[in-house]
């Protein structure tokens, strides 16, 4: 299907040079809605390291409701994937060819699974466009384009990562780079733009989240939770869960619930015994 | 003259074994009384006991050879509970007494045999003292097929209550042999039924004696339910004893099979008192924190059971826990992974069963009043910092619910606080409570939640989404650790068992999030 250009967002819209168009597969609103995006980059040729740094930080960033862009190519950018889709999350996939180009065999499972859980497959290329070598470049302007950061896991110094790196900066994107070992060729790339000055070193899920501008850890909180009687009461100062329990004449069990989600929402703190608020 | 051979029994720890008393009463040789077998000073200075004894009942001590043999001789004896066997012995070697032929009346002879055991300490005027260790000689004599033993009357009871024995409780030498005799009849005691004992016994503290605290009983009663360790961090002064003394009153009644567990190792303790039956409630140990290694798990050369053996099935009460020494401590994790200790000496290996519940106490500092209402705290803050060290990760691994006990402030709770759940009701929320867990758990040969492996709180404290998530985020706020993530699972699942819910709700979860492991 294609994406007609009244509802083109304005990231799409300031990339440049201009997308022509937008074929897309999937829930299209992933592309729209104002949701945290993430664009996941890196080599081709990604090592264990980079395939853990991805398994290991998914869950929270999924957790926190951050959608994942990436290019759809093996290595980094399918176990971005695959990992978000793994954590229940949403995933956005751009492509380098045609929207209905065939994919490869052993894609396929993965293009199905992303269209199938209702995330989205994006192309600028329409039907059966066979991929050219010069379309992947291409592709990564989107691929930053749609993004509200870029996190580079892994990427030697001349490859198309840091293409998409570059224009990252030149659309100011925050652009996050996963430092790596000194001596590791894959590592060349991102650890060059943390010297360079031109990328974040991030070393946690939650450093990711902090540059996104979301705070770790954090249920949403509901509207009307503040004229809960249990808030009032701790505005007025510390109180123990004896105390609560007495005054609101609620069960202990329900206090300790109800402080764990307040808690749980960054309102209410607790230390030697004691509640208050945040 | 003549051999005599008399049964009795001895306990090596909760084991016991078959001894022969060989008395041999000779004309020729010198005037003397020996006993032989390995016997350690307590047997060694039987011979006062029983000669005197014998005296005082009436009887002329034969002027002849004396050797007493324990057999098997190999085997070290200790103790005064062979003084009865041997009293008897002399008398029948001696022919004093004549138990041969099997009328009627004198039912027990067989040659100079007699067919029953004899256990019991003599008091020198042939009376016979509360000895230790007999509720051992009657499950022994049940196992071994003996039908009758002799006891001293004030520790008959604890034998009473285990069936197919004839229990004969003895007030003196003098009836004892009347009885043999067959002149005047010693009556057998009748069986005493533990069940109903164990049920008429009321719980030492009530809960609902206990102002205030609603925080801390909540968690004593989740406790109780899933046999959850705890740990309570207070001043001093919060009533953090007070509260663990209840502790037992709320757990669920022992099974007879359980009392009989634990008067083993009290009766082989020697800490049942003359004429108790049963212990009737779970134990409740504790230990000062200067107790040595050897007295909280048990040792000594002759392997006696520790303070975790006598809290089997109860309570262990570890006040001021960071004071207890860290090899102290640390002995303790493998009684609290497998539910008994095994003690090796050179005098050889004993196993006590020491499976409890700890509930462990600390101060929020070294002063104790870090965080009170009225006092001030006058630590520093590395003081403070070394102190909350001092219990090492893999105990705080074994506790899976951590809460603090506020300072009381008696005025004003008086006025607003109404009376709780008496331990009585609590019991009976617990033991349904227990019911669901056994009927989930048994097939895994565990009973509660708290022993559930990690693979068991997988396929048991399933999440619906919403608790899911919550978890995932608590994890993260709190950096819970994975140990600490089953914790809490585990403890969720028992607040759902309490409420009688199937499912692991959203509710339950956010309630057990509060118990977690905090810095203390």
């Amino acid at each position: 299907m294609e994406l007609s250009k009244e509802k083109w967002s304005e990231g799409l819209k300031k990339i440049k040079p201009d997308v022509k168009n937008i074929f897309y597969k999937g829930k299209i609103d992933l592309l729209l809605d104002d949701s945290p995006k993430l664009a996941i980059v890196g080599s081709r040729r990604m090592t264990e390291y980079g395939a853990r740094v991805i398994e290991k930080w998914m869950p929270v960033l999924v957790n926190k409701g951050v959608n994942i862009v990436s290019g759809f190519m093996y290595g980094v950018d399918q176990t971005a994937h695959k990992a978000c889709l793994d954590n229940g999350g949403n995933t956005i996939a751009v492509l380098g060819w045609g929207i209905d180009w065939p994919v490869a065999t052993e894609d396929e499972e993965m293009y199905q699974r992303i269209v199938e859980v209702d995330s989205l497959i994006v192309s600028e290329y329409p039907g059966k466009t066979a991929p050219l070598l010069w379309f992947f470049p291409q592709r990564n302007r989107i691929v930053a384009g749609i993004a509200d950061a870029v996190l580079i896991v892994e990427g030697s110094v001349k490859s198309g990562s840091m293409i998409t790196a570059r224009l990252a900066n030149r659309f100011g994107k925050k652009l996050l780079a996963v430092p790596g070992q000194v001596t590791s060729r894959v590592a060349e790339g991102t650890n060059g733009l943390i010297r360079d000055g031109k990328a974040k070193a991030v070393t946690c899920a939650e450093d990711v989240l902090k540059e996104m501008g979301l705070v770790p850890g954090q249920l949403r909180l509901e509207v009307g939770r503040i004229d809960d009687p249990l808030v009032s009461l701790l505005a007025d100062g510390e109180r123990s869960v004896d105390e609560l329990s007495r005054i609101l004449k609620m069960e202990v069990s329900q206090v300790l619930g109800k402080l764990t989600e307040l808690s749980l929402c960054g309102m209410v703190s607790e230390s030697e015994g004691k509640y208050r608020l945040m | 003259m003549m051999l005599a051979r008399i049964e009795s029994v001895a306990c090596v720890g909760l084991e016991s074994f078959l001894v022969e008393v060989e008395v041999d009463v000779a004309e020729k040789g010198f005037p003397g009384f020996s006993i032989v077998g390995l016997p350690d000073k307590a047997v060694g200075e039987a011979r006062e006991r029983v000669k005197t004894a014998l005296v005082n009942s009436g009887f002329a001590f034969p002027q002849k050879k004396i050797i007493v043999n324990l057999a098997p001789a190999d085997l070290p004896k200790e103790g005064s509970a062979y003084d009865l066997a041997m009293a008897v012995g002399i008398l029948v070697a001696n022919g004093d007494i004549n138990v041969d032929g099997r009328d009627e009346s004198r039912p027990y002879g067989e040659g100079n045999k007699i067919e029953a055991l004899f256990y019991g300490e003599l008091s020198l005027d042939g009376s016979l003292r509360h000895t230790k260790g007999t509720l051992l000689v009657a499950l022994f004599a049940k196992k071994e097929h003996k039908k009758r033993i002799f006891l001293p009357v004030l520790s008959a009871n604890e034998a009473a209550v285990v069936s197919d024995i004839e229990v004969l409780p003895v007030r003196n030498l003098k009836e004892l042999i009347l009885h043999l005799m067959g002149e005047k009849k010693i009556e057998p005691l009748k069986k005493i039924e533990i069940k109903s004992l164990v049920e008429a016994a009321s719980p030492e503290f009530d809960m609902a004696d206990i102002v205030g605290q609603e925080s801390a009983k909540r968690a004593l009663i989740i406790s109780a339910a899933g046999g959850h360790n705890i740990l309570m961090s207070g001043p001093p002064g919060s009533g953090k004893t007070m509260l663990s003394r209840a502790l037992p009153g709320i757990m669920p009644l022992m099974s007879e099979e359980e009392s009989m567990e634990v008067t083993r190792i009290y009766s082989a303790a020697g800490l049942m008192s003359a004429g108790e039956a049963v212990v009737r409630r779970r134990p409740f140990r504790s230990p000062h924190h200067s107790t040595s290694m050897a007295g909280l798990i048990g040792g000594g050369s002759k392997p006696v059971p520790g303070e975790v053996s006598l809290a089997h099935l109860g309570v262990l009460f570890l006040d001021e826990m960071a004071e207890f020494p860290r090899y102290v401590l640390e002995a303790m994790r493998q009684p609290m992974e497998d539910g008994k200790i095994e003690i090796s000496r050179v005098a050889g290996r004993v196993e006590y069963p020491a499976s409890f519940q700890l509930v462990a106490a600390v101060n929020p500092c070294p002063c104790g009043y870090l965080g009170h209402p009225t006092k001030e705290c006058k630590c520093s803050i590395r003081e403070i910092e070394r102190y909350k060290r001092r219990i090492s990760g893999p105990i705080l691994d074994r506790i899976d619910l951590h809460i603090t006990v506020p300072a009381v402030e008696t005025e004003k709770i008086l006025a607003t606080v109404s009376k709780g759940e008496s331990s009585f009701e609590i019991r009976e929320k617990v033991m349904k409570a227990r019911q669901k867990q056994s009927e989930r758990l048994l097939k895994f040969g565990i009973f509660c939640n708290a022993q559930m492996k990690n693979k068991q709180v997988k396929e048991f404290c399933r999440l619906e989404i919403d608790g899911v998530h919550i978890l995932r985020l608590a994890m993260e706020k709190f950096d819970l650790s994975a140990r600490a993530y089953f914790r809490v699972l585990k403890v969720a699942r028992t607040i759902a068992d309490l409420e009688g819910s199937e499912a692991v709700l959203a509710a339950h979860l956010g309630e057990a999030i509060q118990y977690r492991e905090k810095v203390f």
